[in-house]
């Protein structure tokens, strides 16, 4: 799939032009309550989508004109703010023909600002001329008409539509890269790449019996059956919650010393001596992270991760959850510093070891005083006491993913941003969307908009397109909380509402605000999209009925995430054993792998090469976590999709070299995985094409696998030199390199590690 | 029928058959993929390598800077002496520089660079038009000015100069090299962040017989993967294909690269600028981008202690980056920037820090053709400073021909001509019809 960089940079096309019209300061310009979209004096009765312009034919210069005459220059100026396409100047028509929107509406996704097959069809006149902006509206597309609640003269649409109709008979869309063409995956290459993201391993001859022996077709119950005893394992547990962490972003990348929340839990001055700077960042880390994982094994509705009070804490947690209820210390300029050292925690001297580990469920109830956090006996003592299943009285409302200290933590905000950032991220986990000027969802409340920062709602700047939503959005963090994340008093004086994607509605409070993102309708869809993303390396296609058949299996199955993986990861969409329409779009990515796959694949399969052969020893290859420069599944400020590398540079080929063969010497030495001591070739070279490179015997291919591994050793191994290249030979080896027995054992190893089928996803 | 301009484009930077196959293989669009063609790309003895220091945080790089500070207290009708610098030594009251013969003054940290570097360097002051962090990669397409290979769609502008300059520069790698810094995309594509001590691991020592299993094993590939020329499916012979163009480069890519690194100890800026001058030693990327921190994202900064002390710092790296750039005889190959997604204000917040000014950026630039001096100026603005147009011609800011809206476009392309690339290139890459090449930045 060629992912564009048009996909990304021209944002929110046709916004709101105009909507300064001179002399008419009753104009409304942006949708709310009062407002209506079909407004305007200067609108002319509906056009059909097929007439075509007539007699009408208008050169750029005159539809520039037209476009200044409606002052869509204070958006689509050469010039302007965020790269909203240019309108003015250069050749226009060029620059946007065969371009597609990047609206975050799904059901305009994709649109053309000029069809270039279908030139009728094009975005632009569908946003000038009111009958094409009603018919848009009919099919889901609601978004602003250009200019904002007018529409252009009858004249004028004519004048655009036949520069259109021109633009589309002289000029090129922009040259897609040649897509790669769709061919059916084998069920062996579907179970392969499905057990690889859900547990690591190599499919096992039953596995292979079951699924995909004799057969081309693919029974994708089959393939549940199998993921259904995936899920009995510790593999599929690490994997599932790996993929949680990353989807909730509850992965705390690099130093983690909380300075906001804690001013440095690493802090070393004064450390009382139970406390454990590891396991307490441990313990912020991952709380969140138990709870989701919680939610999933119990099968309950996996929307309980946006609401749920109900958390998996230590005493030490729970500890760092009432600090954080503290009051805001006066009287400092930067309020981040404690007056006292004795009140950090780290000084607590009342932590003892066990507090960091004693893990169980608790429940947070709201309370309108902040906990009463105290570095004392007694208070230690009642948090201790808290059993399974008991509760604890807060004042910040500790409910969801976006609460947790550790999702706070890697989103810092501050003074200027005040929880934006915290509110895009939030949203961009629950949704799978970010705020779009685009979208024209009805203002919910107005309270919070920073009208320094976005201009007034009459400037109508684009700015405030985002920020009409943003603002009234973030106030269920921003009546709550300080710039650092701590509690504070409620501010009950402002309003916050919520207006994203076709939802519009107040709310009190972030139980209230749970509710919301719970009920949208953008949360199922979101999911599936995110699985897409970690199982396909790429998005799905959100048209592909297919898709949508996902999206409502998991409305109907009670959003139980468990029941949709295994729906997921059986569907053609992943398996490719039948085409659909996101392979005719998209098409289909053999990627290369990341860290958290390939170091997991290698330390699953060295495991059951292990437990096959009785041998013992260490089992990871990668080093920290990390295959050299191949990074992990990760995610950005602001992105809704993963960040991934799919492609395979000559540094990710040096990485899997250097890692691949700095281990070998390891894995064959004696009370290790291929224990050269203990085992014989036949049984390490079986080893590695069945448990590591993932041919079972009964898969046609085992044999010539195994052959091919024995040829190589055959090759490094002989005593006889080559008088020529030894890589002339046909299978019968006659001389070789005349390496030892452990050099080419380490030879076969070093194959096995960096063949396709290991570093990438979907081979 | 008048061949459309993209028509145009197309035909003017093919000039043989099918590259559909190579550019599957190496990711890059076909209108770039060519072997002879130097009409239209840089001319091999004009094209240079490019360095270029991202952050996504904003950094104070221009609050202590040439043009921050007034030359006359009685004079000062852009309300220089309101700027507010850090309240320390060097700071508060500058130091003069000289930039090619003439003086300035800055922050007392900028007067320890070489004088030999400060005669390569510049200051640019121009906009990005955005306050907002998360616009940092449109910042990246110059407010979506620049366009794809082929004249269309949009791109970043390491990944352009990377595009034009690796055929005529003959590295290894065709795509940029991203060793610090924000991140960005490489066509259309994230790069990866290749951090200095991780470079230095994966070209560490080898294992023994290290030449002979990477022989064996890529027989092995070659001989007992033929078949997925045929029998594979397509993703299949992609992913394969591409693999074997990774495993090419990284034979050709010289194991001296582990020698030239072998001093590194972290991933700071000294770190990075050292191994970015071991990639362009061994040509292996033609853009290399890093980050020379000055400050970042200091809101909270209440004594501008962070903005101090990685100024400092920060000299220091790119102090060592000109020696080791002049030491391999590399300093009229290489062009360095500073391109960051937004300024900071010039006055400081309530809480002693600087907040976000989308009107006002400080491009550093040092290196090959570039004129030493200052380009643009900052003004009094509203509640901080924005930055002023520019006369293209002499740098200044009387009879301007650029206006602030613009400037980025302009600092775009004049980075551009720097690096090598055509006007033709430029014109038909950076689509801005108002902004202009900054004659005056260039000798």
């Amino acid at each position: 799939m060629w992912k564009t960089l048009a996909h990304f940079t021209l944002t929110s096309l046709l916004l709101a032009c105009g909507g300064t019209d001179e002399g008419n300061s009753s104009l409304n310009n942006y949708p709310d309550s009062s407002s209506s979209s079909s407004s305007s004096s200067s609108s002319s009765s509906g056009r059909s989508s097929s007439s075509s312009s007539g007699a009408m034919s208008c050169k750029e210069q005159e539809v520039k004109a037209v476009f200044t005459q409606n002052n869509c220059d204070a958006c689509h100026g050469e010039g302007n703010e965020l790269g909203i396409v240019n309108l003015q100047t250069g050749n226009v028509g060029a620059r946007i023909i065969g371009i597609p929107t990047t609206t975050e509406l799904s059901a305009c996704k994709g649109d053309l600002l000029i069809d270039h097959n279908s030139p009728e069809d094009s975005l632009i006149l569908s946003l000038i001329d009111k009958g094409r902006h009603e018919a848009l509206k009919n099919n889901g597309c609601d978004r602003p008409s250009m200019p904002q609640n007018k529409y252009l003269t009858d004249q004028e649409v004519l004048c655009v539509q036949s520069w259109v109709e021109h633009v589309a008979k002289t000029e090129l869309p922009p040259e897609k890269p040649q897509q790669v063409a769709f061919e059916f995956a084998s069920p062996h290459m579907a179970l392969s790449k499905a057990k690889y993201i859900l547990h690591g391993g190599t499919p096992t001859e039953e596995e292979f019996s079951a699924v995909a022996e004799g057969s081309n077709q693919l029974d994708p119950q089959t393939l549940r059956n199998q993921i259904i005893e995936w899920e009995k394992t510790p593999q599929y547990e690490k994997k599932i919650r790996n993929f949680l962490d990353l989807a909730l972003q509850q992965k705390e990348v690099g130093n983690a010393n909380y300075a906001e929340q804690f001013n440095n839990i690493r802090n070393g001055t004064n450390r009382a001596e139970n406390y454990d700077a590891g396991k307490f960042e441990e313990n912020l880390n991952t709380m969140f992270s138990r709870t989701a994982w919680r939610i999933f094994s119990q099968n309950n509705d996996f929307r309980n991760v946006l609401s749920t009070r109900t958390w998996e804490v230590t005493t030490a947690g729970l500890a760092a959850l009432a600090w954080l209820d503290k009051p805001n210390q006066p009287g400092t300029k930067d309020y981040r510093l404690i007056p006292r050292l004795d009140m950090r925690i780290s000084t607590n001297t009342h932590l003892i070891p066990s507090d960091f580990e004693d893990w169980r469920t608790v429940t947070f109830e709201p309370s309108g005083n902040p906990a009463n956090y105290q570095a004392k006996a007694d208070f230690m003592q009642s948090l201790r006491d808290i059993p399974d299943g008991g509760t604890l009285k807060l004042r910040y409302p500790r409910l969801g993913f976006f609460s947790s200290p550790v999702f706070l933590n890697y989103w810092e905000t501050n003074d200027d941003n005040m929880f934006r950032v915290t509110i895009q991220q939030t949203l961009i986990v629950a949704l799978n969307k970010r705020f779009d000027a685009s979208d024209n969802t009805v203002t919910a409340s107005f309270d919070g908009i920073d009208e320094d920062h976005a201009g007034t709602k009459a400037e109508g700047k684009v700015c405030y397109q985002c920020h009409r939503m943003m603002d009234p959005m973030k106030l269920v963090f921003e009546n709550y909380l300080v710039s650092r994340y701590r509690s504070k008093p409620t501010d009950t004086s402002r309003q916050p509402g919520f207006a994203f994607v076709g939802v519009s509605e107040t709310f009190n409070n972030p139980g209230q605000f749970a509710k919301i993102l719970r009920n949208h309708p953008e949360f199922a869809k979101g999911w599936v999209q995110k699985l897409c993303l970690w199982g396909n390396s790429m998005p799905c296609d959100e048209s592909d009925p297919e898709y949508q058949r996902l999206v409502n299996f998991f409305k109907s199955n009670k959003f139980n995430l468990r029941l949709l993986l295994r729906q997921f990861f059986s569907s053609p969409i992943f398996t490719a054993n039948e085409k659909v329409l996101t392979h005719e779009n998209n098409g289909y990515l053999a990627s290369l792998s990341r860290s958290n796959h390939i170091c997991h694949a290698l330390e699953t399969r060295l495991e059951s090469v292990k437990s096959e052969l009785g041998t013992s020893g260490e089992s990871t290859v990668c080093r920290d976590n990390a295959m050299g420069v191949i990074p992990e599944d990760g995610y950005a400020r602001g992105a809704v999709d993963l960040v991934q590398a799919t492609h395979l540079s000559l540094f990710d080929a040096k990485s899997i070299d250097r890692q691949c063969s700095v281990v070998a010497n390891r894995l064959m030495a004696a009370g290790n995985p291929f224990d050269r001591q203990a085992l014989n070739n036949e049984q390490i070279f079986a080893a590695m094409v069945r448990k590591v490179w993932g041919y079972p015997n009964n898969h046609p291919q085992y044999q010539e696998r195994l052959d091919a591994l024995k040829r190589i050793y055959a090759i490094a191994t002989h005593k006889t030199a080559c008088e020529q290249s030894p890589f002339n030979q046909g299978d019968e080896i006659s001389c070789g390199m005349g390496l030892d027995r452990l050099a080419g054992l380490r030879t076969a190893w070093f194959t096995t590690c960096s063949s396709p089928e290991v570093i990438s996803v979907g081979f | 029928m008048k061949l459309s301009r993209r028509e145009a484009l197309v035909a003017s930077s093919l000039s043989f058959g099918s590259l559909s196959l190579r550019a599957l293989i190496t990711g890059l669009p076909v209108p770039l993929l060519l072997g002879k063609s130097d009409k239209t790309l840089a001319q091999t003895n004009s094209a240079k390598f490019v360095i270029l220091s991202h952050a996504r945080n904003g950094d104070p790089i221009g609050a202590n800077a040439p043009g921050t500070y007034p030359d006359d207290l009685n004079n000062d009708a852009q309300g220089l002496s309101g700027i507010e610098h850090p309240e320390v030594e060097g700071f508060a009251n500058p130091s003069t520089i000289s930039l090619g013969g003439k003086n300035y003054q800055a922050a007392q940290p900028w007067s320890t660079l070489p004088q030999t570097l400060l005669d390569s360097s510049a200051f640019w002051h121009h906009s990005t038009r955005t306050n907002s962090h998360a616009d940092f990669q449109i910042v990246m397409t110059l407010q979506g000015a620049l366009r794809g290979p082929g004249g269309n769609d949009s791109d970043q502008f390491a990944s352009f100069l990377a595009q034009e300059n690796a055929e005529a520069l003959g590295t290894v790698a065709k795509e940029l090299m991203r060793i610090g810094g924000s991140e960005i995309k490489s066509n259309g594509i994230n790069a990866p962040l290749l951090k200095p001590l991780a470079l230095k691991d994966i070209f560490a020592k080898k294992v023994n017989h290290f030449d002979e299993m990477l022989a064996l094993r890529d027989h092995f590939l070659d001989r007992e993967y033929k078949k997925i020329k045929t029998l594979g499916t397509p993703a299949q012979r992609a992913l394969f294909d591409r693999y074997a163009q990774s495993r090419t480069e990284a034979k050709k890519m010289s194991d001296t690269l582990g020698q030239e690194i072998s001093d590194i100890n972290g991933n700071n800026a000294i770190n990075q600028a050292k191994t970015a001058v071991a990639l362009i030693k061994l040509k292996v990327a033609p853009v290399t981008t890093l980050l020379m921190p000055f400050g970042a994202d200091n809101h909270g900064d209440a004594d501008l202690t962070n903005e101090v002390t990685q100024t400092r710092q920060s000299m220091a790296a790119i102090s060592t980056l000109w020696e080791s750039l002049q030491s391999q005889e590399l300093a009229d190959k290489v062009v360095f920037a500073s391109f960051n997604v937004f300024g900071r204000t010039l006055l400081r917040n309530s809480t002693g820090g600087r907040d976000h000014n989308g009107d006002h950026h400080t491009m550093y630039v040092f290196g090959a053709g570039v004129k030493p001096g200052m380009i643009g100026g900052i003004k009094r603005r509203g509640k901080d400073f924005a930055c002023m147009p520019i006369n293209s011609k002499n740098g200044g800011t009387n009879n301007a021909d650029i206006q602030p809206n613009d400037s980025l476009a302009s600092v775009g392309k004049t980075l551009a001509k720097l690096a090598g690339i055509s006007d033709e290139r430029i014109k038909a890459r950076i689509d801005s019809e108002r902004s202009k090449v900054i004659s005056a930045a260039i000798l």
